[in-house]
């Protein structure tokens, strides 16, 4: 009987484990980000100038420097996705609501997974792996001794710098997937399609805008905050930089789905 | 009444990391423009007694005290001030891997914005010339020297114009030759500017000549010498087989 009970036991514990484990690794990464905005704000880096500077490299590295990656990919989806869309819904005639149902699926589902996806694979292991060899080399104990917070001068411009750059990203790639699509389909489907341009902008409400908003940048900043707080758990072996970079990017994409869950209902709403 | 010591230690017990110590407390205390100089056995916990001194480690017994202020009093605020005024670096301290030799050296003053970035750089410039680490400015420091490293990172450290400068073996990667010149560098810190020095480095010819202060560490004890011929007359047989090794060992 115990055996029966203990195998029960195992069964329903598994799941509820894996509940606590990760809710208790949703807190541990919230306080992290949270003490490194504290910092930041406690020692005035949001009046100051020079504090800017780290948080114009990220997003230089993070942006900017992905920029041919997100035209290429942009290019490509903008085939995948939009022109697909757009013949799918022609087909069964639903040409009326095509507008909206771009916006909702390419803007504010497709275009910010993919350029999170992309910030992950991109920015999200450059993070754990440059902060990872940083404290594995005592770089960070330098800098430490030398009074510089490092959550202030490391972290949270790196967190406010992907939020930042997540944003810009997916504007990028969302009108390069939207409007090749949108001609691609113009031209190879029915020259009509072509006013669907016009009529894109009309569509987006402010709160539709301010959803974009948030979520992408509530997506950069999560994807930051975990390469982060993986990066400043390597200790002292250069094994665990690999391992921590590879829990940062499943752990991102996890909590990327969570979220983009979690945010639909929430719009839906 | 007096005025506070720059450094106290107060019946202090350091926390120490990989040995046991079942000695005395230490009691001593440093003055602006001292040098103080710890010496002992190999695998003694020098290290953690000197980084527990510069206030990096908690002590586990006594009290450690910065300008009359208790390690144990300070709080967020008073502690960074208080590690930027005590200066902490070992032979292979690292500098930033991403930066240059010139944006290490004027990280620390950027960082806590003092001066405008003109002053900073000029200040930088001449200390990495006093030092002779101006070979590597624009190189990363991994394509670096070590010794060089060594220097740049000695001169991040003084772009705080730290109080207390602690050392910890800072030799190890220096020649003959480059050590001599640093020796007189730290020695003109020391005599022009009022720099207090707190070196780990097994040079007992160093301490024997410069030292005004000496702390022989081992297992078992702890001394402060306040004068070289008070460790010379000292009939302790640890102390006294130390300094008679050594000077037959010679520097280290």
């Amino acid at each position: 009987m115990s055996h029966v009970i203990g195998i029960v036991n195992a069964l329903f514990g598994f799941p509820g484990r894996i509940v606590l484990s990760r809710l208790m690794y949703a807190v541990k990464l919230s306080t992290f980000s949270i003490l490194a905005l504290r910092d930041w704000v406690r020692h005035n880096r949001i009046f100051s100038r020079r504090s800017y500077r780290n948080v114009i490299a990220q997003i230089i590295f993070t942006g900017v420097d992905a920029l041919p990656t997100i035209t290429m990919l942009g290019l490509a989806t903008s085939f995948i996705f939009t022109f697909r869309l757009i013949a799918i819904v022609d087909s069964i005639g639903g040409t009326k609501d095509l507008v909206d149902v771009l916006t909702n699926v390419i803007g504010l589902e497709i275009g910010p997974l993919i350029a999170a996806i992309i910030l992950i694979s991109r920015t999200g292991s450059a993070i754990v792996i440059d902060l990872g060899n940083m404290k594995l080399h005592r770089e960070i104990e330098g800098l430490e001794l030398l009074a510089v917070n490092i959550n202030d001068y490391l972290i949270a411009p790196r967190l406010l710098g992907a939020a930042i750059s997540q944003l810009a990203i997916t504007v990028y790639f969302t009108l390069i997937t939207m409007v090749v699509g949108i001609l691609l389909s113009g031209l190879l489907l029915n020259a009509s399609h072509f006013r669907l341009l016009g009529s894109l902008s009309s569509v987006f409400s402010l709160p539709l805008l301010g959803a974009f908003v948030v979520k992408n940048m509530l997506f950069g900043f999560m994807i930051a905050a975990t390469a982060c707080y993986h990066g400043m758990r390597v200790r002292t072996s250069p094994t665990e930089v690999p391992q921590q970079a590879q829990r940062a990017i499943v752990n991102s994409l996890i909590m990327l789905f969570i979220m983009d869950g979690l945010l639909g209902l929430a719009l839906l709403s | 009444m007096n005025a506070p010591h720059l450094l106290e230690c107060d019946r202090m017990i350091a926390s120490l990391t990989e040995v046991e110590y079942s000695g005395e407390a230490l009691s001593m205390s440093a003055d602006a423009g001292q040098i103080v100089s710890l010496i002992g056995p190999d695998y003694a916990g020098k290290a953690d007694w000197l980084k527990t001194m510069a206030g990096i480690y908690y002590p586990v017994a006594g009290d450690v005290r910065f300008g009359g202020r208790s390690l144990f009093e300070l709080n967020d605020d008073e502690s960074t001030r208080m590690r930027q005024r005590n200066a902490y670096i070992r032979g292979d301290t690292a500098l930033l891997s991403v930066a240059s030799g010139l944006a290490n050296v004027m990280l620390p003053a950027r960082y806590h914005g003092i001066g405008d970035d003109e002053t900073i750089k000029s200040k930088a410039l001449n200390l990495i010339i006093e030092l002779g680490a101006n070979q590597s400015l624009d190189l990363l420091p991994a394509f670096v020297r070590r010794d060089q490293r060594f220097k740049l990172a000695v001169a991040r450290a003084l772009m705080l114009d730290p109080d207390v400068l602690f050392l910890d073996k800072p030799f190890a990667f220096l020649d003959t030759q480059a050590t001599a010149r640093f020796k007189h560098f730290l020695l003109r810190r020391v005599k022009q500017q009022g720099l207090t020095l707190v070196i780990l480095a097994n040079d007992l010819e160093f301490t024997l000549r410069v030292a005004d202060k000496v702390l022989f560490i081992s297992t078992e004890k702890v001394y402060c010498f306040d004068s070289i011929a008070e460790l010379e007359s000292c009939n302790d047989d640890a102390v006294a087989e130390y300094i008679g090794k050594r000077v037959l060992a010679g520097p280290e």
